[in-house]
């Protein structure tokens, strides 16, 4: 092979090797260095800030790659190579507010981007982040995300409406949710006891399901209270009370005991109230 | 030496030449695929659009559309996808994107095998107004598929173009028009029309006289007679008054409800004095639509015939007479009618009483407002919540006690319109029997409605009882929400932190 052959081919091939080099590259210098979310409760979306920095001399673009950004309350684990949702939605589950990821252009410097975070029950979650350039890592990390348990109380309040012939209690309740994180599927029982006798003389099941630092009135009808005690002085009014389904018809001297108590995985609270309620000064 | 080669001949060597220029070729196509985004994007994207995924396919055509004109290009070639579902959302995103570049290759489409492809090129090419669509169009009348007839019409109205109008009238004839096509899978197919009505709505849309004497013909039609109706209204002009005035003497009791309906859209003055007379008409459905179209007259010279009549018509023996002569009154803003529309409040018939009310406050003026707040006594609390809204809609301050006095109605919808209400009229003196409400308010949408009305009104007062609210833990969260909010605006402060209280 003549040697000015040998010298084209060697040009030729070093050419290739930093044209292929220029092409793909050693990947650009990126370096998570930041991790952090605010607190957020199951149910609600939450931020996972992170911040990044780009040792290179021009913008990047990048691809996050997100493992354990949604988890649904079966324990399925959703990462978001494909589908990350979008910055308005409530509902991180709403496949009306999901959009394909589009690449993030990382300037020189520091580079602050957030991705949304869901869960749907209270835990550890470790959510691992990896920086993607044209299918090569550049960098990954991980973040322990802790969403905390809801914090459930029961309150009741009562009104009294004096009638002629009957004294009738209207009690209203509440399922109140200190913390952070909602609480589905609450299952709340209503036992109404007979204080004389010792019994049992109404009980009724409902699910409730209360958001996070919120309250839920318990009622299956708005505008109407959770449960009904008439006293009757005489012969009792015959009213239905209709649509309010939990109705406790007594008579003069009878006293009862109302406890209600919720149940949401290992929490159980309750609350008590006495009727007649005891008026101030008697 | 001999063997040493000079530079010039190292470039005249022809192999050298051509690995040269692979190189360059190497890297131009290296530097567009690496430096442009949006084409790389739109690939994605478009191979997105056959994704087994529904989501990634809908968020997939969503995007293509929202990048508008780079993606057209590929959506074109997508048509021949041999996907038919990237081929279906190809030629939709085409319709919505809107570049009439696309209008050859969605006629191409018409062709397609599978008809829910047809389907989304012939409403794409009627979304692109492809007027040299028509002729291929009018041909896919005759498809086999009832999606694609139907979509086809829809098209065509959507064109406007009268070389459609006969094709069209030749579709209201055929015998299968009538089927429904509301059991496809897919909902954007869903939907009660039949091609018929479809037919009728597109000959309006178009407006072409020559669809004037098929369309009086279907006045008789029961089913989409008064779709017939409608779209002559949207043709107008002299072609419709002259034959449409004879069929209000016809025979048929339903060419008559459906011609006078006509003039709901076409107000000719000439037709006034029959249409004063046909409310004595001895079909109801008549006087009914009669009294409905009268309150479509507003120009005084018509007042001044319809008035009267109608007024009489409140009496009428059939309540959807009366409710429609109601609601007539209130459109013409009748004053005299306004000690009537009163006693009508007081009908066992709900639907004439609501109606009543809400003529009462189209009438506007403070004897209307005097006529309804005397009627809030009402055991109904529907009706009750009707007059809190139709006082909102006069705005007289006089109804300020009276909305007041409802903040502790029995009906936590009555209550919540009157704090709306409230806010509506602006009057502070709200203020304090507001906060006093929410202090006994057990249900949520009241009290956010009350909090709202507080943020409305402000005032030192207003502010205080937001305060507490929006610090209370035993709160509604969305009720702390909106006091929060309500006293950032209050404040003149900045963006809202709905959490900060935690």
């Amino acid at each position: 092979m003549k040697k000015s052959t040998l010298t084209s081919i060697s040009v030729v091939l070093l050419v290739l090797f930093l044209g292929g080099l220029w092409y793909y590259g050693n990947g650009a210098d990126i370096k998570i260095t930041g991790m952090y979310a605010s607190p957020f409760g199951a149910g609600d979306p939450g931020k996972l800030n992170i911040t990044l920095q780009n040792n290179d001399s021009k913008p990047v673009d990048v691809w996050l790659e997100i493992e354990n950004a949604f988890v649904d309350e079966n324990g399925t684990s959703y990462s978001t190579p494909r589908l990350i949702i979008s910055d308005n939605s409530t509902n991180p589950w709403d496949e009306g507010t999901v959009s394909l990821q589009k690449p993030i252009e990382l300037v020189p410097g520091n580079n602050s981007v957030s991705v949304w975070l869901g869960y749907r029950l209270p835990g550890e979650y470790p959510v691992k982040v990896r920086v993607i350039e044209n299918s090569r890592l550049l960098d990954e990390g991980t973040y322990l995300v802790n969403i905390p348990s809801p914090e459930l109380h029961l309150k009741l309040e009562n009104e009294l409406e004096r009638r002629n012939t009957s004294d009738v209690y209207r009690i209203y309740g509440y399922l109140i949710n200190y913390g952070l994180s909602s609480a589905d599927k609450v299952s709340t029982n209503l036992t109404v006891t007979n204080e004389k006798t010792g019994e049992i003389v109404f009980t009724s099941s409902e699910s409730y399901s209360v958001g996070g630092q919120d309250k839920t009135a318990l009622r299956t009808w708005p505008g109407y209270p959770y449960t009904i005690v008439e006293i009757a002085h005489g012969k009792p009014s015959g009213d239905s009370y209709m649509p309010v389904e939990n109705v406790i018809v007594g008579k003069d001297g009878d006293h009862f005991l109302l406890n209600v108590t919720s149940r949401w995985q290992n929490q159980v609270t309750s609350a008590e109230l006495h009727i007649p309620v005891q008026e101030e000064g008697r | 030496m001999k063997h040493m080669i000079k530079r010039d001949e190292l470039f005249s060597c022809k192999s050298t030449k051509l690995l040269v220029l692979m190189l360059l070729l190497f890297g131009i196509c290296a530097g567009c695929l690496g430096k442009d985004p949006v084409e790389a994007r739109v690939n994605t994207l478009v191979q997105g659009l056959g994704d087994q995924d529904e989501r990634v396919s809908s968020v997939s055509a969503n995007e293509l559309c929202e990048i508008g004109e780079p993606a057209v290009d590929p959506l074109i070639k997508a048509l021949k996808d041999e996907n038919p579902q990237v081929r279906s959302l190809a030629a939709q995103d085409l319709g919505i994107i809107g570049d009439k570049k696309a209008t050859n290759s969605l006629i191409e489409a018409l062709k397609d095998p599978v008809p829910e492809v047809r389907m989304n090129a012939t409403f794409s090419l009627g979304q692109l107004q492809a007027i040299e669509a028509v002729e291929p169009l009018t041909e896919l009348l005759k498809d086999e598929n009832g999606g694609v007839v139907r979509y086809t019409v829809i098209a065509l109205g959507m064109l406007k173009d009268p070389r459609a109008t006969e094709p069209l009238c030749e579709v209201l004839k055929r015998d299968d028009a009538g089927i429904s096509y509301d059991g496809d899978s897919d909902m954007r197919y869903t939907g009660n029309s039949n091609i018929r009505s479809e037919a009728v709505f597109a000959l309006g849309e178009i407006g072409d006289p020559r669809a004037v004497d098929t369309l009086l013909n279907l006045l008789s039609d029961k089913e989409i007679g008064s779709s017939a109706a409608s779209s002559l209204g949207r043709i107008k002009g002299e072609y419709v008054f002259g034959k449409l005035i004879k069929l209000l003497d016809s025979k048929n009791p339903t060419t008559r409800t459906n011609a006078v309906a006509v003039y709901e859209h076409i107000q000719d003055p000439a037709a006034v004095p029959i249409l004063v007379r046909m409310l004595n008409d001895q079909v109801p459905d008549v006087r009914r639509e009669t009294a409905y179209a009268l309150g479509h007259f507003k120009e005084p010279e018509e007042i001044s015939q319809t008035e009267e009549p109608l007024i009489n018509a409140l009496g009428d023996s059939k309540v959807e007479v009366q409710a429609a002569a109601a609601g007539s009154l209130g459109n013409i803003e009748s004053k005299k009618a306004i000690p009537l529309l009163a006693e009508l409040i007081q009908s066992k018939d709900s639907t004439l009483s609501e109606t009543a009310i809400h003529a009462l406050g189209r009438c506007k003026g403070p004897e209307a407002a005097d006529a309804l707040i005397a009627a809030l006594g009402n055991e109904n609390w529907h009706i009750r919540t009707e007059i809190v809204y139709s006082l909102m809609e006069i705005g007289d301050t006089r109804a300020v006690d009276p909305l007041i006095s409802l903040l502790g109605d029995e009906n936590y919808k009555v209550r919540q319109g009157a704090a709306i209400g409230l806010g509506k009229i602006g009057d502070r003196k709200a203020v304090e029997p507001l906060i006093k409400a929410l202090e006994t308010e057990r249900e949520p949408d009241v009290r956010v409605s009350e909090v709202q009305v507080l943020g409305e009104l402000g005032g030192p007062e207003a502010i205080k009882g937001l305060s507490r609210i929006s610090t209370d833990k035993d709160e509604y969260k969305n009720v702390r929400i909106n006091a929060e909010k309500a006293l950032v605006i209050l404040k003149g402060g900045g963006a809202v932190n709905a959490s900060s209280f935690y």
